[in-house]
């Protein structure tokens, strides 16, 4: 047995990868750093909350009734307004040449029409070229205008009460973060799991290595040790970061977390593994590192979200390990649900990584030979 | 030789540190046109700093360098200058890269074909312009780098350790190319750990710690050590060494060559007497004793002992484990062939090493040794062929024989960015030794690498030479029963080689085996048994006086005064291989009766002087260069 | 500046690349990889969010209520059984909220009382949980008009109206902002790698021993990355082009000026990033973390940057990618040419200016450092 696995030797090989790991600052920097930076860094500047979204405006009804809508418009925030020139035209220039995001035209009759009773018309155009932001913002628009119709005596007797669960406050950075860990997490995974295999071919210290008694599966449980070690610290790091720059909460099991986590690390570093199988130098390792981590981060819902994606793609993603671990942290952190809740997501990020841990294993094992 | 010529290169007082680390202390040196000056110096003594601030990359802390009456920097223009290994862009041509050179050089469109052309053939690299650097051999890239070099037709040549890793035959060419070039009044300052290259300098500068020790003409520095070189031949040249090595009145030196034994003593007379008396109360016997000159290297070693450089010797402190000897073979590997696509990287190879038996893989760059060591230590698999290690002929990968496995490969293979302590722990931890054991090895490493005290220093700082030491001592700890050395002293100052090979020898005397490659034919003297190797072939077997013995022909040296003229007078009618100029003195060989005659005809026409011609016994050096020109072209 | 050293140091770096395959291969699967990803797979708009409905009330006005938030694009709504609690359906995460239309409310509503309709949103994300309350509201608003006793006309229509994409077609918008990530991402990357490598390999020793300036080097590495990217950009276009029909929607002009200034700046910075670095690793994971990071997420490719805190907004006018990003948009999608653009383009030269003396600055010496 003792040409297969000594504890012995795997000690040995831990302590070496251990101590070359602690004693490049660079490696270090690059494994800790980021991650928590990123988080919160990010956590403050994605926000997908259409705010400040600056319309020109034309009141050519110039009354009391048509100030009172536009003060509507500004009050919470969402719009800021502009002086839109004397009529229409100027306010559709304005938006042609991009320099306001929307226009708003109140006519002249509009201050008769309500008097009379009849809806007062007012147009508004929004610039296209931001689809997604035209679209908020014209959504916005609409409630805008449904509140002032609704207020006073012609308050509707029909009307929803709406709580919002797990997230009263809609702080955005609790939506994000557990994406944003997933995403640098697989990331920095790769490229270091890489770029650190390989350079043991790269220097020429594996040709020695392999002259040695250890097994080559000593050799990979050493390789993954250090950095798994260090990935876990990083995590609980960043989640510390976030708990306490944006309240983020804990409501669901500690050690369940910690196992998901630690599964995924596991899965991340192997795919690092199995990449540098293929590469020959740490230029080409980064690059297929990127070219790997780029649609795992795109396809996981960390960003975009997965139900707007088109059928196949949404079936795709079910392969991904990211998009799972990604609920899995929403799930455990914000709901607080615990396994009876997450299985469905937890058996393939379990299947992948063992799926991932066993061609890598097989395939670092045959380049040895 | 110090012609009235004028100065190319002036150094005054140059001193360069590197934070609290003084690299270079204050040195001066002045460089005559058209001369070839040689650097030489342990590993870290501050030649390649020098090299750097003479080409004008690199700003002198202190002192007044010119080149060709300008500073360094501007006098970049007509300045060549070839690094110990990045020279060329491994991704391009011979074509491309000859291309970009000189395009940084504003070399014109109209000069360039025509140098490229001269060059290209001057260094027999013409017709295969569109290679890639990266796959040419060393001594290809070697010769295409000075290519490179000499592209704008500088008028002074850096040249930085260009032979390190070259092998023999590429590397004697590329010396006759710079004689050619220094009589075409190219000055060159060429650096090299091999001393008997510096023997064809001008000049020669010893450099230690910083500082210029010694400099003159190599007779010069021969004749101020005042010693006599002792060669010994005898029919057992471990006991005769051995012998040598108690006497410490009247001996200055003592290193044993394979077949003789160079004492180096004050006077030849006295010398001789002492040798004899002491071989005669040591029962030892004695074949001839021929007074000789004493070479650099002997200058070298003896300099360097005198400054404390040398390290004590100290055998291994371990309880050998019993081989099994009785004509048992540690290493049998029969018809060992490996292809790559359609290329015979190695062709049905036969060899067999005892238990205590040095045995040398020897060939020119590319010849398939590295890929032989790789095969019969198990790290690739044959294309055919069987091997047996420790007559255990399968699972070669096995945990259990590998303990019994010593591997140094060609590149550095300790971890840059562990301290050499931990280096050595981790090798000792690997290969499973106790934890007594295991501090008295590292000990012993720590003694004879000259390293106690500074253990904890990362291995990324120590100097190219002391890494192999360090990589040598983690090889040998665990005392293996078979001991693979693919170019262990490569790069390594020549104090430190002896060291090197008297761990060999001691290694071998305790019964282990022991395979080695190497480029310093030299040092193949040592080996019990070796090979020549040739585009994967073995083209020759025996022990070094078997195969010297089996050499057609006779060496001649012949002592003239105008070493270009007769070069260029003797390059008509013999090829490369029979004729080097080392210095003032010329070997030839001859193979039919009238070949002397001619030549010494010849040198006569061309009106250079004979003063003496004497034979000599071949050098394994001659054998290896005659040996592998004489195989018909792949 | 000698031309003709530029000209050999661009040959060489071109010749350089092409030699090494995987990283030419790699240099254009990776940015069509990512725009089809991009082009095919990313989709900001909300569409399809399932939400369980509890009907307590069964009658018309429930079924009209349930059949109103179907129809929107948003969402999809799907019935649940009525004795599951509303906390244990979100719980279970397949749906979005919980909407729980209690018994008795049209008669409520008939009879003018208040009738509130509850409902559990989950607010992970918080964009959905937006258009989840709006959603609601509207239909609220829409339906009380037929079921309410008293109810009065609105006061005021809105007509709303999107320009330059009326249809919503998403990959108007996400492709060309694809396009600037990927020029911002990867000319970058080549630049650095192809400054590093010399450094590290110490092939650099031969142009500091020839008297090429550091000017020189860097217009010559500069030239040939230009000439990579401008592949690059054409080669992504083209498929934008073939596959989404995304073509010039007005004056190409500032495109054309704009597409190499912006490379330019990107290259300059990869050189910069690789003059700073000693290995290629660590200046592809300066180059890889630090700016393709900032270029994704600062240049408003997918979030706009009026919706950051002031600092990132400030901090994103030193993006490339931020002006670029504009430039395409205004090139593939709004069509005003260069009124609109015309201090973008201003923006990237000044940057591409900046950007040259810092990659001059730590080479201008052409030595080796202590």
């Amino acid at each position: 047995m003792d040409d297969v696995f000594s504890w012995r030797r795997l000690l040995v090989l831990l302590r070496k990868e251990f101590v070359q790991i602690l004693g490049n600052r660079q490696v270090l920097y690059i494994l800790l750093f980021p991650p928590i930076v990123q988080v919160t860094v990010l956590g403050y500047a994605m926000n997908p909350l259409v705010k400040h979204l600056v319309f020109a405006v034309v009141d050519e009804s110039k009354t009391p009734a048509s100030r009172e809508l536009i003060d509507a418009f500004t009050a919470n925030g969402v719009f800021v307004p502009r002086d839109g020139g004397v009529d229409a035209a100027g306010v559709y220039r304005a938006v042609q040449s991009g320099t306001v995001d929307a226009g708003l035209v109140i006519p002249g009759d509009y201050a008769q029409s309500i008097a009379r009773g009849a809806p007062g018309d007012v147009q508004m155009v929004f610039d296209g070229v931001n689809s997604f932001v035209a679209n908020l913002g014209a959504g916005y628009a609409t409630s805008i205008v449904q509140d002032y119709n609704a207020r006073g005596d012609l308050r509707s007797p029909l009307s929803p009460q709406i709580t919002f669960a797990y997230n009263p406050g809609l702080v955005t950075a609790w939506f994000f973060v557990p994406g944003l860990l997933g995403a640098i997490l697989m990331l920095t995974g790769l490229l270091a799991s890489a770029s650190e295999s390989v350079r043991e071919k790269d220097e020429g210290t594996l040709e020695q290595l392999l002259m040695t008694p250890a097994s080559s599966l000593e050799v990979l449980l050493a390789k993954i040790g250090p950095l798994f070690v260090l990935f876990l610290i990083a995590l609980l790091a960043s989640l510390a970061a976030s708990a306490l720059l944006f309240g983020l909460p804990f409501r669901g099991d500690f050690l369940l977390f910690m196992g998901i986590s630690s599964i995924y690390i596991v899965s991340a570093i192997s795919i690092g593994i199995l990449i540098s199988t293929f590469a020959a130098t740490q230029q080409q390792v980064v690059l297929i590192s990127i070219f790997t981590a780029l649609p795992l981060m795109m396809l996981s819902g960390a960003f975009a979200p997965i139900e707007s994606m088109p059928p196949f793609w949404q079936t795709l993603s079910l392969v991904n390990p990211l998009r799972h671990y990604i609920t899995i942290v929403r799930d455990i952190l914000l709901k607080g649900v615990g396994l009876d809740v997450i299985w469905p997501d937890a058996l393939p990020l379990i299947a992948f990584a063992l799926v991932a841990i066993w061609i890598s294993a097989t395939r670092y094992r045959s380049q040895l030979r | 030789m110090i012609e009235p010529s004028p100065v190319d290169v002036r150094v005054r007082g140059l001193t360069k540190h590197y934070g609290e680390i003084e690299a270079v202390r204050g040195i001066d040196f002045e460089v005559h046109h058209g001369e070839i000056f040689g650097l030489i110096g342990p590993d870290g003594a501050g030649k390649t700093t020098t090299f750097n601030v003479l080409a004008g990359i690199l700003d002198a802390t202190a002192g007044d360098v010119t080149l060709l009456g300008q500073r360094p920097r501007d006098a970049r223009t007509n300045v060549g200058y070839l690094t110990q290994q990045f020279s060329l862009f491994d991704d391009l041509s011979i074509d491309e890269n000859l291309k970009y050179i000189a395009g940084l050089r504003d070399v014109p469109a109209g000069a360039f074909a025509e140098r490229s052309q001269r060059y290209l053939a001057l260094m027999d690299l013409a017709g295969i312009g569109d290679r890639i650097a990266g796959q040419l051999s060393g001594g290809m890239k070697q010769k295409l780098a000075l290519c490179c070099a000499l592209i704008s037709e500088p008028r002074v040549l850096l040249l930085d350790e260009p032979t390190v890793g070259v092998d023999p035959l590429s590397r004697r060419e590329f010396w006759s190319v710079l004689a050619r070039l220094a009589s075409n009044d190219v000055t060159i300052v060429v650096a090299t750990p091999y001393l008997d290259e510096a023997e064809r300098c001008h000049r020669v500068a010893l450099l230690y710690d910083g500082t210029i020790r010694d400099l003159g003409t190599p007779v010069e520095l021969e004749a101020q050590l005042e010693c006599r070189r002792l060669e010994i031949r005898a029919p057992d040249i471990a006991a005769t060494e051995r012998t040598l090595e108690n006497v410490h009145e009247g001996i200055v030196d003592v290193q044993s060559y394979g077949d003789r034994v160079d004492a180096l003593v004050h006077d030849a007379q006295d010398g001789e007497r002492v040798v004899r008396a002491a071989l005669a109360a040591g029962a030892v016997s004695v074949t001839s004793i021929d007074t000789e000159a004493p070479t650099l290297e002997n200058v070298f070693v003896a300099r360097l002992r005198e400054l404390g450089s040398s390290t004590p010797y100290t055998p291994l402190p371990m309880t050998t484990r019993p081989r099994a000897k009785d004509g048992a073979l540690a290493i049998d590997a029969h018809g060992l062939t490996k292809q790559f696509g359609t290329f015979h990287a190695v062709d049905n190879l036969t060899l067999k090493v005892g238990y205590g038996e040095i045995y040398g893989l020897l060939g020119a760059n590319g010849a398939g040794k590295t890929t032989t060591i790789r095969m019969l230590c198990g790290l690739l698999a044959p294309t055919a062929g069987t091997i047996a290690l420790a007559g255990q002929t399968s699972n070669l990968r096995a945990a259990s024989l590998r303990r019994r496995i010593g591997y140094m490969s060609q590149k550095f293979t300790l971890y840059d960015d562990l301290s050499i302590i931990e280096n050595l722990r981790f090798y000792a931890g690997i290969y499973g030794l106790e934890s007594s054991e295991r501090d008295t090895r590292i000990a012993w490493v720590l003694e004879t690498t000259g390293l106690r005290g500074r253990e904890g220093l990362r291995t990324a700082k120590l100097p190219g030479g002391w890494k192999q030491r360090v990589a040598f001592g983690a090889a040998v700890m665990h005392d293996p029963e078979m001991l693979f050395l693919d170019e262990p002293t490569s790069g390594v100052d020549p104090l430190a080689r002896r060291q090197f090979w008297r761990l060999i020898d001691e290694r071998a005397r305790a019964g282990t085996a022991i395979l080695v490659t190497t480029h310093y034919l030299e040092e193949a003297e040592h080996c019990n048994r070796l090979c020549f190797m040739s585009t994967g072939r073995m083209v020759t077997e025996g022990s070094p006086t078997e195969i010297k013995a089996a050499q057609p022909g006779r060496l001649f040296e012949l002592t003239i005064d105008a070493p270009e003229l007769a070069a260029a007078a003797l390059d008509k009618f013999l090829p490369a291989w029979r004729v080097a100029l080392f210095g003032t003195r010329l070997h030839l060989i001859a193979i039919d009766e009238g070949d002397l005659d001619r030549a010494t005809g010849a040198l006569r026409a061309a009106g250079v002087t004979v003063s003496q011609t004497r034979p000599l016994p071949f050098s394994l050096e001659d054998a290896f260069i005659g040996t592998i020109e004489r195989q018909p072209a792949a | 500046m000698n031309l003709r050293r530029v000209w050999v140091q661009c040959i060489k770096e071109l010749v350089e690349f092409r030699r090494d395959r995987l990283t030419v291969a790699l240099a254009f699967a990776l940015p069509v990889g990512m725009l089809l990803i991009f082009g095919f797979a990313i989709r900001l708009q909300i569409k399809n969010i399932l939400v369980a409905v509890q009907d307590f009330d069964h009658s018309p006005f429930s079924r009209d209520f349930v059949s109103r938030i179907d129809a929107s694009q948003e969402l999809a709504a799907i019935t649940e059984p009525l004795d599951t609690s509303p906390t244990t359906i979100l719980d279970a995460g397949n749906v979005r909220a919980v909407i729980v239309i209690p018994p008795g409310t049209q008669q409520a509503l008939a009879a003018g009382r208040p009738a509130p309709i509850q409902s559990l949103v989950d607010a992970t994300d918080v964009v959905n949980a937006l258009t989840i309350k709006q959603i609601l509201t509207a239909a609220c608003a829409s339906v009380s008009a037929t079921y309410a006793s008293s109810s009065a006309p609105p006061a005021v229509a809105l007509q709303e109206r999107i320009w330059f994409n009326p249809g919503g077609n998403e990959a108007l918008f996400i492709v060309p902002g694809v396009y600037a990530v990927i020029l911002a991402m990867f000319p970058t990357l080549l630049a650095a790698i192809a400054m590093v490598r010399d450094k590290e390999r110490g092939t650099i020793v031969q142009a500091y021993a020839s008297r090429l300036r550091a000017a020189e080097l860097i217009a010559g590495k500069c030239l040939a990355l230009e000439c990579i990217g401008l592949a690059e950009a054409l080669a992504i276009m083209m498929i934008g082009l073939a596959v989404w029909g995304v073509r010039f929607a007005g004056d190409p002009l500032p495109l054309l000026i704009g597409t190499p200034l912006l490379i330019c700046c990107q290259v300059l910075l990869g050189l910069l990033i690789g003059a700073r670095t000693n290995t290629v690793t660590s200046a592809i994971q300066a180059s890889g973390s630090v700016n393709s990071l900032l270029s994704v997420l600062l240049s408003g490719f997918l979030y706009p940057v009026f919706a950051m805190p002031l600092f990132f907004q400030w901090l994103s006018f030193l993006i490339p990618a931020r002006h670029f990003i504009n430039i395409t948009r205004d090139a593939f999608v709004r069509g005003a040419g260069w009124p609109g653009v015309w201090t973008e383009v201003f923006a990237l030269a000044c940057i591409a200016a900046v950007l040259a003396v810092g990659a001059w600055l730590p080479m201008r010496r052409m030595q080796m450092a202590d």
